[in-house]
């Protein structure tokens, strides 16, 4: 299968700063795949790359099996939102979208109807005769996204979409990115990583530019797994007597919030979840899921050896 | 190919209106009318002085093949110093409306790409078009602005002068201005070609304008500078005495020239991060 997004040995610097060394990863079509390093590990400068806005010292980009000449991008094949976008501040809306839907090929009342899809899309279809100057800061990640819609391109690169957000708009955003469909392939580089576990299923961690590693979010998750969470019928009134049975197996902490959530340092995890199974079945508490889930903040530090 | 006429005819459309919805157009026009007026006005008012200056000299009114026939075949340097024997009046006016028109110009399109840039947007362009259908697409934009400022303005002020005038025809008045827009345009386009140029290197308005008035220096070496002798002064003297041999060279040259700036500016954008 072609992948959406393949990166080969990619390398990028700016004087004597290596921002990316190497850089080798691919994505299958279809995935929602968080884009995770920290500050300065080349996130930005990836998504700049692909774009066509910067030139690579060396190293190919593919969109969806076609290779992306430097400085030209992949025009139509790909939609970012970039960390620092700015508009045609004086422009309304709908103008400022609709060069940019007659630039993709829409043509009269087709480019017409394509804003305002994406403008519903985004619930700023109100604000259409609007100037982008008179946007919050929300609205404006909305209109970013929105242009980043346009056309439908099979490849959507979103650069910290939900800094600086109320909760409502981050939903509202995980909402529309999880409706984007089967097809698109959406990419977001964020540092909220306890949202990106909850709606993406693929992972692509860098780190000083290089890749270390990338794969679907369970495999990241399930890797060296040091925490089991089991959703309970009822919590147990006590914990006592199961902390007492593991107290030889170096577990960190048993607690009860939502369920019972048991952590642990260098334990297998098979005894522990043998325990636990064999306490809860004595205490007749039925099972209603069992979890082998690290946290992505968990299993981010220790990828990146932290 | 296809693709970028598209995006070029797509690209234009939006700068111009953009250019309307900005009121810049408006500035330009009025700007421009007014230097035009005033250049005109100067000719008027000197017209007297120039024919008394001619009839002395054996030519009996002011008229391109009269002045052909007597300046056209000076050697080098000599054209200068016989221009410099014209009445300064005339030359002055000529001169002044080349350096407001460039000024116009930089002042009105500096920021054609800068603005881009500055504020990213850029980037979203990008996505969807080469940078070669939006650097093309910038100086058609403007210079299709300019060519039908200039020829309104000269339509306006035709008609004005008939209307104020005795005994001028049409035609009468068509010669001088097709004239003058034989030297202008060139120089329009020199103008625009290196406004463009400046404004695709620099990230803000005043940086823009700091870059076309340096990019002037090599230009005016360039202009006086005799790669090939006799042409380039040639060249100079028709920006400021558009008739005959001098406005050919003056066209040709101005045409080279801005055909330089604006490949050299194209090919240093397309390579340019963004």
């Amino acid at each position: 299968m072609t992948a959406a997004l393949e990166v080969t040995e990619l390398k990028k610097h700016f004087g004597k700063v290596q921002a990316l060394q190497g850089l080798t990863f691919s994505l299958p079509e279809g995935v929602c795949c968080a884009f995770v390093g920290a500050n300065g590990a080349g996130k930005t400068t990836t998504f700049s790359l692909v774009g066509g806005f910067l030139r690579p010292a060396s190293g190919k980009i593919s969109i969806a099996g076609n290779q992306v000449a430097s400085l030209q991008g992949a025009h139509g094949k790909v939609g970012i939102l970039p960390q620092d976008m700015r508009f045609f501040e004086e422009r309304t809306l709908s103008s400022q979208l609709l060069l940019f839907a007659k630039l993709v090929g829409f043509a009269g009342q087709e480019a017409e109807s394509e804003v305002e899809r994406v403008l519903s899309a985004v619930a700023l279809s109100e604000k259409r005769n609007q100037p982008a100057r008179a946007l919050s800061r929300g609205m404006r990640v909305r209109l970013g996204i929105a242009q980043a819609l346009i056309g439908s391109p099979p490849l959507i690169l979103l650069d910290e979409p939900m800094a600086g957000l109320d909760p409502v708009v981050r939903s509202q955003i995980r909402e529309l990115i999880g409706s984007l469909g089967e097809k698109t392939t959406v990419v977001i580089s964020s540092h909220e990583l306890g949202e990106l576990q909850n709606f993406c299923d693929y992972i692509c961690i860098i780190d000083k530019g290089e890749c270390v590693f990338v794969g679907p979010m369970k495999q990241v998750l399930q890797g060296d797994v040091k925490r089991v969470t089991y959703s309970l019928e009822r919590l147990p009134d006590n914990l006592t007597e199961l902390t007492n049975l593991l107290s030889s197996h170096e577990v960190s902490s048993v607690d009860k919030d939502n369920a019972l959530i048991v952590e642990f340092a260098q334990s297998s995890l098979t005894e522990v979840n043998k325990i636990v199974l064999a306490w809860l079945l004595k205490e007749q508490i039925p099972i209603l899921e069992v979890s082998f889930e690290d946290s992505l903040q968990e299993a981010y530090l220790r990828i990146i050896g932290q | 190919m296809n693709l970028f006429l598209s995006h070029l005819w797509i690209l234009t459309l939006d700068e111009l209106s953009q250019l309307f919805t900005r009121k810049r157009a408006l500035i330009a026009f009025v700007l421009y009318v007014v230097m035009v007026g005033f250049v005109i006005y100067g000719f008027s008012r000197i017209d007297s002085t120039m024919t008394d200056f001619l009839q002395e000299r054996g030519i009996p009114k002011l008229n391109g093949k009269n002045l052909l026939a007597h300046g056209g075949n000076f050697p080098g340097r000599e054209v200068v110093s016989q221009l410099l024997d014209w009445p300064i009046t005339f030359v002055l006016f000529q001169f002044f409306a080349a350096i407001w028109m460039s000024e116009l110009i930089a002042l009105v399109s500096c920021d054609v790409i800068s603005r881009d840039r500055e504020r990213g947007s850029l980037r979203f362009l990008f996505l969807r078009t080469s940078r070669e259908a939006y650097y093309f697409s910038k100086f058609l934009a403007h210079f299709l602005l300019y060519v039908c400022i200039h020829i309104v303005s000269l339509a306006l002020l035709s008609l004005a002068s008939i209307f104020l005038s005795d005994g001028l025809s049409f035609l009468g008045v068509l010669e001088p201005f097709l004239s003058y827009s034989w030297s202008l345009i060139p120089l329009l386009a020199l103008t625009l070609a290196l406004t463009v140029f400046a404004s695709s290197l620099s990230r803000s308005i005043v940086g823009a304008l700091l870059i076309i008035h340096l990019l002037w220096i090599p230009v005016f070496i360039l202009l006086t500078w005799e790669i090939i002798p006799l042409f380039s002064w040639k060249m100079v003297v028709g920006i400021v005495a558009p008739f005959g041999q001098f406005a050919l060279m003056n066209g040709i040259g101005n045409t080279v020239l801005a055909l330089t700036f604006f490949v050299s500016g194209f090919l240093l954008f397309r390579r340019a991060e963004v």
